[in-house]
């Protein structure tokens, strides 16, 4: 595996401190690379650094084996896709418009970029016809990140960056989007590098990851080795952490995976109880119905795996 | 309001010319206040110190008040529609300024970033995210700008720019509450129209601004050509020396030259200063004509050989001279009026009356002559000595300031004094000026003076002012001078009063 991005000896510092604390890490030709980390780790500045959004303090950042200071700007940038947590579609441009921004930019012929957009929406599954001339706007949260990421792909980049674009997504959405980045990235085999705070999501996603903390790379490696062995009790923690704290989510939080319950008179649940309350019921392949401001919805077996395998 | 109905119907041809010079002078001026106000902003997006200074510096801009703005502007740009576009877009900087640069900075930082990251430069940047996004407020400032500028324009037509505005100031003017109210009126719908349409260009989709823009210019090229084929109104700048006097007169002169069917637009500048002042700005062409009297075109501005000077001296007419040698410099001085504005003895009436007096050579019939003069007229010799010498006069002189003569003489302290035959003082004390038949004083007689070049093209209106040759005596300028002076009448008033009451106007005919 060759590598296509490679930081030597990175550090970046603001005035209030290290953010990037001399940082050695490469990236390889077609992976999905996650950076994992809480807020104020520098995940999100090792990111921007790729792209030069941000410029390092000292050391250097390699693209392709070549210094990404030595590309020109507009050039380098065609070459990384970016997706941001903003989602940032340009509300005075439509569907299409946004989709068409890069390759237009770039000069493709005017019916190539029309093709190209719509076999984009094509395959996410927004029929072009109904979504391309509509405006971000009247779209749903989870439409317009898919649409965030069309438009990254659509120069075809041989790397996209993701700054930590599904958290703030409602789960479902968040779900399906992250089936998305996996086809997408088994489909055109190219390289992601994905910045999340949340280790199940990195722990789905990531061929390898990279926990930081505080500035620093803590432990960098694929997600089964972290599982076995983590680098420190703290990547040990943040990794068990979360899979703790699932069982501990309130019944609400399932909703979206439960469908609406029909049937009169059946017993109610508080949607405030623990996931763990219920699974001794759930394993005897009962239903659980729970009250909602949006109505009654039943959980069963099938509902707790989705709302596992979307969380962990 | 019926009386505004009529007046609207009566006036709307002048209603409907003085709209388009409005929204000319308003649109001209809104899209140069935008050509410079929207690059500057965006150009200070990324200098924070700028930006203040230029926001504070467009702030102060706009708290100049407009009448002193426009003042300001006359000396360097002369008077017409540029000052008043210049003094709007002055006023037009700030919102457009200040709504650009907030709309600009208050753009969501991710969508910079984006634009950045995609690899967009700066002028793709802006056209293709940033000016799309703050547009809202942009139009917005713009929008305010307009409202301002319509409502500003209205001051145009103080100095010659037209538009809505003269209706307003006529109005006021004749004190006819519905000229103004119907200019008032005109420029407040223009307003609404104006800012209701580019609210409405906010929201419709870009095809068909364009779509109207190109309707715009289409009906702005027709008021164009309309008012290029129609013949232009010409301006005929007048301006006249300080004092009553040379206003009563130009007011003369402009109500005679308007008065015919020539499409001329006449500007007044009264109290314009010194005869030097004056003739320099004929002979560069900033003024048309002005008012100039014999006597001080054959002394002040003008070389008389030394047998032109004698003849002069020997009573000889000043004017074909006077107006011969203008010539050498391109000038000419037209027909002069009767009056002879000229050093004068003056005494009471009551005194000519008990004596007898009527010439300089009578006041030797009075028993005890005192007279009391300025001082430098009892020296000279065009003034008492010239005087004492010619008529034999043997008074008692006392030297009396020139602003007490004519107090000293009608409370009775003296029985003579010296003054200018003209002054309004004589009709208002009851004087009399006593005739000079040995012509010791000079004669400065008064006629409009313009370029020779000037008055070949314009015969008919040299025809106009000639009306005024061998007119007004002394004591109608006495009486014109004591009305605007003393009784405090207006200058145009007093002028047509007497082109009126004299027959001396086309319309009346």
């Amino acid at each position: 595996m060759s590598e296509l991005i490679a930081f030597d000896h990175v550090t970046k510092t603001y005035a209030s401190g290290d953010a990037v604390q001399d940082l050695n890490l490469k990236i390889h030709t077609g992976e999905l690379f996650v950076l994992v980390g809480e807020s104020g780790s520098g995940k999100t500045t090792t990111l921007k650094m790729i792209n030069r959004l941000i410029a390092p303090t000292s050391g250097t950042i390699q693209f392709k084996g070549q210094d990404i200071t030595s590309y020109p700007i507009r050039e380098l940038r065609w070459q990384i896709g970016y997706v941001l947590q903003q989602i940032a579609l340009f509300p005075n441009m439509t569907v299409g418009q946004n989709i068409a921004l890069i390759p237009e930019l770039r000069h493709m012929p005017k019916a190539e970029v029309t093709n190209r957009v719509d076999e984009l929406l094509d395959s996410v599954g927004l029929p072009p016809e109904q979504y391309r001339n509509r405006f971000p706007k009247a779209l749903s949260g989870g439409e317009q990140q898919r649409v965030g990421i069309l438009r990254a792909f659509a120069n075809k980049p041989p790397v996209v960056l993701m700054d930590e674009p599904f958290s703030a997504l409602d789960p479902l959405s968040r779900n399906q989007l992250q089936e998305l980045v996996l086809d997408l990235h088994q489909r055109l085999n190219m390289t992601i590098v994905f910045v999340t705070h949340d280790m199940n999501e990195a722990m789905r996603l990531g061929d390898r990851i990279a926990v930081m903390r505080d500035g620093q790379l803590v432990q960098c490696d694929t997600p089964q080795a972290i599982a076995k062995s983590p680098a420190t009790d703290w990547v040990a923690e943040f990794f068990a952490g979360t899979k703790a704290r699932l069982m501990e989510a309130p019944l609400r939080k399932l909703t979206a995976f439960a469908t609406p319950d029909t049937a009169p008179n059946r017993p109610l649940t508080s949607p405030d109880a623990l996931l763990k309350s219920i699974l001794p019921v759930i394993a005897q392949g009962e239903k659980v119905t729970i009250q909602t401001d949006s109505g009654k919805f039943k959980i069963d077996a099938q509902a707790v795996l989705n709302f596992l395998a979307a969380n962990a | 309001m019926s009386n505004l109905w009529q007046t609207f119907i009566e006036r709307r041809g002048d209603l409907l010319v003085a709209l388009g010079q409005h929204i000319q002078i308003s649109l001209v001026a809104l899209v140069i206040a935008v050509v410079i106000a929207l690059p500057l902003a965006v150009f200070s997006l990324g200098h924070k110190r700028l930006a203040n200074v230029l926001l504070q510096l467009t702030g102060i801009l706009q708290t100049i008040p407009s009448l002193a703005l426009l003042g300001l502007l006359i000396p360097f740009v002369g008077i017409g529609t540029t000052p008043a576009i210049i003094a709007l877009v002055v006023y037009a900087l700030l919102p457009i300024f200040q709504n650009t640069y907030v709309g600009l900075s208050e753009i969501d930082p991710a969508f910079e970033e984006a634009a950045e990251a995609f690899g967009m430069t700066r002028f793709q940047k802006l056209r293709k995210v940033e000016l799309p996004l703050a547009l809202p407020v942009i139009m917005g400032g713009i929008r305010t700008a307009t409202v301002l500028i319509i409502g500003t324009a209205t001051l145009a037509a103080l100095i010659g720019g037209g538009g809505l505005g003269t209706f307003i100031m006529s109005g006021i003017n004749r004190n006819d509450t519905t000229l103004t109210l119907l200019g008032a009126l005109a420029s407040a719908a223009l307003a609404l129209v104006f800012s209701a349409g580019l609210a409405l260009i906010q929201k419709v989709r870009f095809r068909w601004v364009v779509t109207g823009l190109v309707t715009l210019g289409v009906i702005g090229g027709g008021v164009w050509s309309y008012q290029a084929l129609r013949p232009q109104p010409e301006t005929i700048t007048i301006a006249g020396k300080l004092g009553s006097e040379p206003e009563v007169l130009i007011n003369m002169y402009k109500l005679l030259i308007e008065d015919g069917s020539d499409n001329v637009d006449v500007v007044l500048k009264p109290n314009f200063g010194q005869t030097s002042f004056l003739f320099d700005a004929l002979k560069s062409g900033k003024i048309d004509l002005y008012p100039e009297f014999t006597g001080t075109v054959v002394t002040s501005l003008v070389k008389p050989s030394a047998k032109q000077t004698a003849a002069i001296n020997h009573g000889a007419d000043s004017y074909p001279i006077a107006n011969s040698l203008l010539k050498q410099q391109g000038l000419t001085l037209l027909k002069p009026m009767k009056y002879n504005n000229t050093y004068a003895l003056v005494v009471r009436q009551s005194t000519a009356k008990q004596y007898g007096l009527k010439t300089i050579s009578d006041l030797n019939k009075l028993p005890n002559g005192t007279a009391g003069f300025d001082l430098e007229f009892s020296g000279r010799a065009d003034g008492y000595a010239g005087i004492k010498q010619q008529y034999g006069l043997n008074l008692k002189v006392n030297s009396l300031d020139a602003s007490l003569r004519y107090q000293a003489l009608s409370q009775n302290h003296v029985e003579v004094t010296d003054g200018y035959s003209t002054d309004s003082q004589i009709a208002q004390y009851k004087l009399l000026a006593l005739q000079d038949p040995k012509h010791v004083f000079a004669t400065y007689r008064g006629a409009p003076m313009m370029k020779a070049s000037w008055a070949k093209q314009h015969p008919a209106i040299i025809k106009r002012l000639n009306r005024l040759a061998g007119k007004i005596s002394e004591t109608d300028m006495q009486q014109m001078n004591y009305d605007v002076n003393v009784k405090k009448q207006s200058a145009a008033s007093v002028a047509k009063h007497y082109l009126t009451t004299h027959h001396l106007l086309e319309a009346q005919k």
